[in-house]
């Protein structure tokens, strides 16, 4: 392989070693050179050097000029390896150049020139090592930094504080187990990601897994990873997120929808700190604090035998309920404001009705709603050619939530959404929507709503409904009609409006 | 009893030899360390008058025996006022030699007090030699050459003797002089000065050969080493890592 032509500056007031030099390693770098300290000094800040090959003589007035040259060159140029060239080879003067900076050090006529090429290469070959590392290091950080941005616990209201509070200390044992619960979309990773900031894991891997999102089949050998041929299908070795999370933290979302023979599985780990992966004969130990989270009623799932009574106790060694939003609408305020903050606006864009609207409803589905919910919203003001966020702007449920109402329809779909869901539900009684049904039936009584309200009159309704135009409402409609055919049966107005398309 | 006798005047044993005769001591002329085997100890006859300087080895002999011989005793002997555990007052001789020499202090002992003489330390002077008296060290120069041996050597494996030569030896534009002569000559000049000093010391030999040395490859250098011929012929780059090799070693030992 060619190697790279390195530059590097000589310095040394001999012309004639100048001359050895280039002569003697010319082919493998680019040379320059400098005689005194303050060309030395003009040269560096004039361009890119990969390395400085030093003399430490450089002032032969018998005082140590060179030692006190390379620390201050270190000290201007930290990240430029140098190497010293000395004659006297001194052990003394040699330990204190690599104390004041130096990477490495050469002795004429004692250290073979020979191995002078070998000696630099491996200099700069350690820098390019340094420097990657370096960039790495950024990488990880600006990593840390944007994940940082992407999951911010936000909220300063009494509750939420409360639990920052104690996921501080708790973040100061790293090894205790955690169990995170808490509604759907309150933001249990949110604030497993704080708790692995806020920790002495911080520099090492955070692995977020949702357990129910993971086909039951494979979930094995996801997380606990599988040598080739551990099972049919396993062509390569799989490295589990157990192993990828090592050092750091796991947190296993979802943890109530495991079955029992992953139940203990994990059971074992955490009594032992050992997986063994599929097909392998051998158990791994690994240092991982796990973080497991649900919205499911573990007590009761454990009462009626759907989860091990045994891990239950190992994971409640320290639980954290993230409270529901509705029971700190004081951070409503707050999480809009970063919303819009990120999207580049300001809380001004809402009006007070809006946002009195806002801090209304019972955001069933928690934090993740309220962030769709300001989504929609500048969606909306953008398509309604909106100087400000208005009430219109709101999605349908919002808009006619009624506070005092004890349940409406919405809710009664919010309420099925965060059931345990099913594909290809229908409306029948105990069969509940599936995720993509319940989001079309809201869109659809929304577009029902609005053709009453403006009596039918297409484009005003595709206006207020946010499609912009009536095509684009036509293209829903009749792509919702494809999809959900079944939902249809009790909107009159759009069956009536659209009734080539809604037979 | 024998002893080795270390002086620069044979006339200090002469003028004694009848006391030492009746003490049944005689002496025998140091020319090499390995002689040390054959010797319960070493006489040093003070002051050593060298280049019309009067020198004293005792310390640098002191380390030595005290590192490679500890066994060996260490006497001093001279004219001089000197209170000291291991002098022997040539002017007021013992009764019986072997109570002075049996009382001698171990030269690896610890409370052993450096010789107070007016006479210059030998350390001093080796200290001079590799250091220099300004610009350069013996080692130093030495070292210049030694690099520019060295990468002949290794551009001879891709180039011409010629080629090489002009690459590396050829005067720079602008200088009057060739640098590796010059350096050579400054290099040959130093060891004339100093190496008569050297046969009083325990690395006699040592510095014996690297004086055969110096003069052996001198032919080469002394034509700014352009002969490809005398480069081989003389093993120009083995004789000068010896000389290098040679020259460091003593100077970590006895010139740190």
């Amino acid at each position: 392989m060619p190697r790279k032509n390195y530059k590097v500056l000589v310095v040394d007031d001999e012309a004639e070693f100048h001359r050895n030099i280039r002569v003697g390693l010319g082919g493998h770098y680019e040379f320059e050179g400098a005689l005194d300290k303050n060309q030395m000094l003009d040269k560096l800040k004039a361009s890119h050097f990969d390395l400085l090959l030093l003399d430490l003589k450089l002032d032969h007035t018998g005082v140590p000029g060179g030692l006190d040259l390379l620390a201050e060159t270190h000290t201007r140029f930290p990240y430029l390896p140098i190497v010293v060239v000395t004659s006297e080879g001194e052990v003394e003067t040699v330990m204190q150049a690599m104390e004041l900076g130096a990477s490495y050090y050469l002795q004429k006529g004692k250290s073979k020139f020979e191995l002078w090429d070998k000696n630099i290469q491996s200099v700069l070959e350690k820098a390019e090592l340094k420097k990657e590392n370096n960039a790495l290091k950024s990488q990880v950080r600006q990593f840390r930094e944007k994940e940082q941005a992407q999951y911010p616990f936000i909220g300063e209201s009494p509750k939420i504080m409360e639990v920052k509070q104690t996921l501080k200390i708790v973040a100061q044992r790293p090894n205790v187990t955690v169990l995170l619960t808490g509604e759907t979309g309150v933001g249990k990773e949110v604030a497993a990601r704080y708790l692995h900031r806020m920790g002495a894991r911080q520099d090492k891997p955070f692995v977020g897994v949702n357990l129910s999102a993971i086909q039951k089949t494979l979930l094995e050998s996801t997380l606990f990873g599988a040598h080739k041929g551990g099972y049919t299908g396993a062509t390569h070795d799989i490295k589990g997120y157990f192993e990828q999370a090592n050092g750091g933290i796991l947190m296993l979302d979802e943890i109530g929808d495991i079955d029992a023979n992953i139940q203990i599985k994990l059971l074992r780990f955490l009594e032992t700190r050992l997986i063994r992966p599929i097909g392998s004969d051998k158990d791994i130990e690994l240092d991982i604090q796990i973080v497991a989270a649900t919205h499911r009623d573990l007590p009761k799932a454990v009462a009626e035998g759907a989860f091990r009574e045994d891990l239950y106790q190992r994971l409640k060694v320290m639980v954290v309920d993230i409270p529901p939003l509705r029971n700190r609408k004081d951070d409503i305020p707050l999480i809009v404001e970063h919303q819009l903050n990120r999207e580049g606006f300001s809380q001004n864009l809402i009006t007070p009705e809006a946002f009195e609207k806002l801090m209304q409803y019972e955001w069933k589905g928690n934090v993740r709603e309220l962030i769709n919910t300001v989504n929609h919203m500048i969606l909306r003001r953008e398509i309604l050619q909106s100087s400000y966020i208005r009430p219109e702007c709101l999605p349908m449920e919002i808009l006619q939530f009624d506070p005092n109402a004890s349940t409406s329809l919405l809710s009664k779909v919010q309420e099925n959404t965060s059931a345990p869901l099913h594909h290809n539900a229908s409306l029948e009684p105990g069969n509940p929507l599936s995720h993509e049904e319940a989001k079309a039936l809201i869109d659809l009584q929304a577009i029902e709503r609005a053709l009453a309200v403006k009596n039918g009159k297409k484009q005003d309704v595709a206006q207020m409904t946010g499609y912009g135009t009536s095509d684009n409402l036509r293209y829903k409609i009749k792509t919702l009609y494809q999809q959900f055919p079944h939902l249809f049966t009790d909107f009159g107005h759009i069956r009536s409006s659209y009734s080539r398309i809604v037979k | 009893m024998e002893l080795l006798a270390l002086a620069s005047d044979a006339r200090f044993l002469n003028v004694h030899r009848n006391y030492f005769e009746r003490q049944n001591v005689r002496f025998v002329t140091y020319t090499g360390k390995g002689q040390l085997e054959e010797f319960p100890g070493l006489m040093i006859f003070i002051p050593i008058e060298c280049q019309g300087q009067l020198v004293s080895p005792v310390d640098i002999w002191r380390q030595f025996l005290a590192r490679e011989h500890p066994e060996k005793r260490l006497a001093i002997a001279g004219v001089e006022a000197i209170e000291h555990h291991n002098y022997l007052d040539l002017l007021a001789l013992p009764r019986n030699f072997f109570d002075f020499f049996d009382n001698l202090k171990a030269v690896d002992a610890e409370d052993w007090i450096k010789l107070d003489t007016e006479a210059l330390d030998m350390e001093e002077k080796m200290r001079r030699f590799y250091e220099g008296h300004g610009k350069e060290s013996v080692t130093y120069t030495l070292s210049k050459i030694s690099l520019k041996i060295e990468i002949l050597s290794t551009r001879l494996k891709e180039t011409g003797y010629q080629q090489a030569w002009e690459e590396l030896f050829e005067p720079l534009e602008g200088e009057t002089v060739a640098y590796t002569e010059e350096k050579w000559k400054e290099l040959h000049r130093r060891w004339g000065h100093y190496v008569s000093f050297f046969q009083y010391l325990p690395f006699r030999e040592e510095m014996l050969e690297v004086g055969r040395l110096i003069a052996y490859v001198s032919p080469f250098f002394e034509h700014n080493c352009r002969e490809e011929v005398l480069f081989t012929q003389l093993e120009s780059r083995k004789n000068i890592d010896r000389i290098f090799e040679i020259l460091d070693t003593i100077k970590q030992e006895y010139a740190p």
